[in-house]
């Protein structure tokens, strides 16, 4: 825009750009919100996740089925910020196999829920659930003694 | 000077628009390079459980030699590597190589982006060690 425009004025372009500036700043509010709700949405799936490793990785270290089952539930009540569910469909736990130098293998699919608060113009308060599935290896030296 | 007046008409929009379209693409790009990044995590943890699982796979023949070497023999192995990948979401192995008393696992896990040409997909790699039992102690 020239130094002549600004001077004498143009009444169709005058406030252009504070009425523009006008609509953009709560669009720019909105995507600023969204992005903040977007970073505690992937928090809380790679919580989900991290809960399933640990509870995983726990798992492997222990002997025996029901071992396994409670050391899996501990780890992920540590890392997820509510509540676990660990999924009867996404467990399973293989012994190793001293004979054959087999490893075994402990698989665990979970839920996390957890309260999810803060965003009111978006969405309302609520309890958001993330699922993650993770699998960690017995080494036949932890078999069974 | 009234014409180059009417030439600007219309500019602040069209700046907005463009800028627009720009904060929408970066926007974009920050989502879809997360989702590339915990692929990639995602790729190398599945990569260590599955090396993990192969390099204790040993071969029966050598252990009754004194030799703890991976078990290269019928895949044995990477079957069992491949047991441990087929449970995490959307991997797969893209490489495996047992060299003596190591195993190098190469796993992808695959992700659709929304935008077109971006590619998500997440590649790591693993290298592990297999235990001698020979060594001492009941595991590392």
């Amino acid at each position: 825009m020239t130094v002549a425009s600004s001077e004498r004025g143009r009444p169709r372009d005058r406030g252009l750009l504070s009425t523009e500036l006008a609509v953009l700043m709560p669009i720019m509010l909105v995507i600023a919100v969204l992005a903040v709700y977007v970073v505690q949405v992937e928090r809380h799936s790679s919580r989900a996740q991290s809960a399933a490793d640990a509870a995983a990785r726990a798992a492997s270290l222990t002997r025996s089925p029901d071992e396994a089952r409670t050391a899996a539930q501990r780890a992920a009540d540590a890392v997820c910020h509510g509540r676990v569910e660990i999924l009867e469909s996404h467990w399973a736990f293989v012994a190793p196999e001293i004979g054959t130098f087999t490893p075994g293998r402990v698989e665990v699919g979970l839920t996390c829920t957890e309260t999810f608060a803060g965003f009111g113009p978006l969405v309302g308060d609520s309890e958001r659930t993330e699922s993650g599935v993770a699998v960690s290896a017995i080494e036949y030296w932890r078999t069974s003694p | 000077m009234r014409r180059d007046l009417d030439a600007d008409s219309g500019v602040v929009t069209a700046m907005f628009a463009v800028l627009a379209v720009f904060l929408f693409l970066i926007a974009s790009v920050v989502a879809e390079g997360g989702r590339k990044l915990s692929n990639l995590s995602r790729a190398e943890d599945v990569a260590a459980e599955a090396a993990r699982s192969a390099a204790a796979t040993l071969d029966l023949g050598r252990i009754a030699d004194g030799v703890a070497v991976v078990d290269e023999n019928g895949d044995r192995a990477r079957n069992e590597a491949e047991k441990v990948v087929a449970v995490a979401p959307n991997a797969s192995i893209e490489g495996f190589r047992i060299a003596g008393d190591s195993v190098t696992v190469v796993v992808r896990v695959s992700g659709e982006s929304f935008l077109p040409g971006f590619d998500i997909d997440g590649v790591g790699s693993h290298r592990a060690l297999a235990f001698d039992p020979f060594d001492g102690g009941g595991g590392p």
